[in-house]
């Protein structure tokens, strides 16, 4: 099998899995002199190289080390049940295509996963031996996000932790239930262990690093995780206290939804298209969790268990608590600004320091970047609101819907492709919203 | 061309060469004359009326170097990469709002960044925002071709005059490597020989062919960038939002090549 063969199994075998952030590290900044042979930096916010055909950021070479699997995941394109053909790269062709791809701007580094062959400690050392060759061999400085397979020896995951700048491990399902119904192989247990040993060993090379400077770094970008949205029966309600838990007791940086393909064959997976909207709106709520302050039992609740496909999870939230509003612009505490619908982080951040010199009006506003469409509702300015209208609460949802049926999106009741114009309101910026829709930052 | 009228009729107008270092020269000569301008802009793109007054500023290094240093100490090198930045994006007008951000910030120290209700400090962050977000895509969307001797090369054509800020981020990344980047637009180049990088005008000449091997990873990274979409989620809209059109001629995977 020749290499462009090989590459082609070996990337439509990985495309599946959403993350492909390069954030996180940095690195470079040196002399020549300093740095001798090596090659690569690492930027903060990362860097997106290219996007695919499906609008999602290619930042990474995202490639299996292998297809061949022992295990036989039912939502899996990859399972040993499935008739597709297969292929291992070895340590060396992974290594030589990074550095070449690399070399030409092609790329941000690698994301390498893999199939489990033989058996996980197998597969373990595999992927290993590809990061070792980059590191050592080839002075590649970067980016890696490396995945740890379920049930290989801590020893490997620490080795591999420590080339690394990201290491991971997907909890692939919302629930222990559909783990067992979809991933008969794999347990709960197989999964939360290492990420706790990925958790425990951050934090603890975090304390070493503030005591020696030149401490090794283990995985300096954080760990991450991914779960299958669409496949398996859990409300939105689930999954979000799922992925706050996940925040809090494992410090993830990232938990990233995949809206599921339909690759598998069991009898209970959905033979329907993937749900983007709701991987939508579950991005959005991450947000909410993130840099919003909100904790998941505000963004829904057991009576609304489920995202509105119409409205985005803040101004929900907003509707449904009229005690609150409005706001007003030149009093309210920074928190409370976050909390309004059109206005975002650097918005808010924008206000509390402009209103320091100043009274704000709307207009100030509009040019702070305030998305007044719907911060109407919400705002006000010196106890008027926008162009004086007076805002019967009960009927600001029915004008919001008015809104959204109104915009492009909707108008085409194509609410499954993404507008790329209407959703900044509620994130930081126009490039982290698709960011975050194509699941990346 | 553009006539000035009103809103600068009593004052002076200072041209200069479009650099940079000129336009802090115009800085510099307003504080030593105690002269403030009613009007910056380049030599030849203003008719200036009869009550007018136009000075014709000269660039000097030694005086943009003090204004370089003026702006660190006084207000922060924060406000300096600022004023770097929007000057960047050539936009018409840019340099009154860059020399009222300027005189705020000799005024008010660094806190000036933080008064957004101004609408000259305002004009400044957006525009260094623009100038940074359009070299945040090219640091990802440039693409260098490797040629015989390895040489690596590239070309791109950016709306903001972001040479410097790119060549900078491969000098980083590329320590040990040789690079020339050009951006055909301007006709400007940049070029890093391994240890020193140097800004050109023009554009080289008797580029070396590309490398044995180019072709093939060329290919290799067709293959990956088409097998990586996820066809049920094809949306060429939202690629091209991302990826907007002005930069796919230079964008190996989606140029064609004759082979």
């Amino acid at each position: 099998m020749d290499a462009l063969e090989k590459l082609e199994i070996l990337t439509d075998a990985a495309k599946y899995d959403v993350s492909c952030a390069s954030s996180g590290s940095s690195r470079g900044g040196k002399s020549a002199a300093e740095r001798g042979a090596s090659m690569g930096s690492a930027m903060k916010s990362g860097i997106c190289h290219s996007f695919s055909g499906d609008g999602r950021c290619i930042s990474l070479l995202k490639i299996l080390a292998s297809n061949c699997c022992i295990y036989d995941c039912k939502y899996c394109v990859n399972r040993r049940s499935n008739d597709v053909p297969r292929t291992t790269f070895t340590a060396r062709e992974i290594a030589e295509l990074t550095i070449n791809f690399y070399k030409r701007n092609y790329i941000e580094g690698l994301f390498l996963s893999s199939g489990v062959v033989k058996n996980p400690d197998y597969t373990m050392e595999l992927i290993c031996e590809a990061v070792r060759l980059l590191r050592e061999e080839y002075g590649f400085a970067g980016y890696i996000h490396a995945k740890t397979v379920p049930g290989a020896d801590p020893l490997l995951i620490k080795k591999l932790g420590l080339m690394a700048d990201r290491i991971s491990v997907n909890i692939e399902m919302p629930s222990e239930e559909s783990l067992k119904t979809f991933a008969p192989d794999k347990s709960r247990n197989s999964i939360l262990k290492p990420m706790g040993q990925i958790s425990g060993g951050i934090k603890e090379n975090r304390h070493e690093l503030a005591l020696y400077k030149s401490a090794p770094k283990f995985a300096p970008a954080g760990h991450s995780t991914q779960m299958i949205i669409g496949a398996s029966p859990e409300t939105d309600l689930r999954i979000i206290k799922l992925t706050e838990g996940l925040y809090k007791k494992y410090n993830l940086k990232r938990v990233y939804f995949s809206a599921y393909v339909p690759v598998g064959n069991h009898p209970a997976l959905p033979h329907t298209k993937p749900p983007l909207m709701r991987e939508h709106r579950l991005y959005q709520a991450d947000w909410l969790l993130r840099f919003y302050g909100f904790r998941a039992d505000e963004i829904l609740t057991e009576e609304n268990p489920n995202f509105n496909e119409l409205l985005d999870p803040k101004c929900t939230w907003a509707i449904n608590h009229p005690e609150l509003f409005p706001v007003e612009v030149n009093r309210a505490d920074y928190n409370m600004l976050l909390r309004v619908p059109g206005v975002g982080v650097r918005s808010a951040k924008r206000i509390v320091s402009a209103r320091r010199y100043g009274r704000l009006d709307f207009a100030n506003l509009k040019k702070m970047g305030v998305v007044l469409k719907r911060a109407r509702y919400f705002l006000v300015c010196g106890g008027k609101y926008l162009d004086g209208i007076t805002v019967d609460q009960k009927n600001i949802e029915r004008n919001m819907l008015a809104d959204a049926a109104m915009s492009p999106q909707n108008a085409k009741k194509n609410t499954a492709q993404l507008s790329m114009f209407d959703e900044q309101f509620v994130l930081p910026t126009k490039n982290e919203v698709m960011k975050s829709i194509t699941g990346e930052l | 061309m553009e006539c000035i009228t009103d809103n600068n009729r009593n004052g002076i107008i200072y041209t200069y060469d479009g650099t940079f270092d000129g336009f802090l020269c115009c800085v510099f000569r307003a504080y030593s004359t105690k002269r403030f301008p009613g009007k910056i802009a380049r030599y030849g793109t203003v008719t200036p009326s009869i009550f007018d007054e136009v000075a014709n500023i000269q660039t000097g290094r030694a005086e943009a170097e003090r204004v370089y240093e003026g702006i660190r100490k006084n207000i922060s090198g924060k406000a300096l990469y600022y004023a770097y930045l929007a000057f960047m994006t050539e936009r018409e007008g840019m340099e009154d709002d860059i020399f009222e951000f300027l005189r705020l910030g000799f005024k008010y120290g660094g806190r000036v960044l933080s008064m957004m209700n101004n609408d000259a400090v305002l004009s400044v962050v957006k525009l260094k925002e623009k100038a940074y977000r359009e070299a945040d895509k090219l640091f990802g969307f440039l693409r260098f071709e490797e040629l015989e001797g390895g040489i690596y090369y590239a070309e791109l054509e950016p709306d903001n005059n972001i040479l410097e800020l790119l060549a900078k981020h491969f000098e980083d990344r590329f320590p040990n490597r040789r690079f020339i980047i050009c951006d055909k637009g301007r006709g400007l180049s940049a070029v890093y020989d391994a240890r020193e990088l140097t800004l050109l005008r023009g554009m080289p000449e008797n580029l070396p062919p590309r490398s044995e091997s180019e072709a093939e990873y060329r290919r290799l990274w067709k293959v990956f960038y088409d097998a990586v979409e996820i066809k049920e989620r094809h949306n060429p809209k939202l690629r091209r939002s991302m990826m907007p059109k002005k930069y796919h001629k230079y964008i190996t995977e989606l140029r064609r090549f004759p082979d």
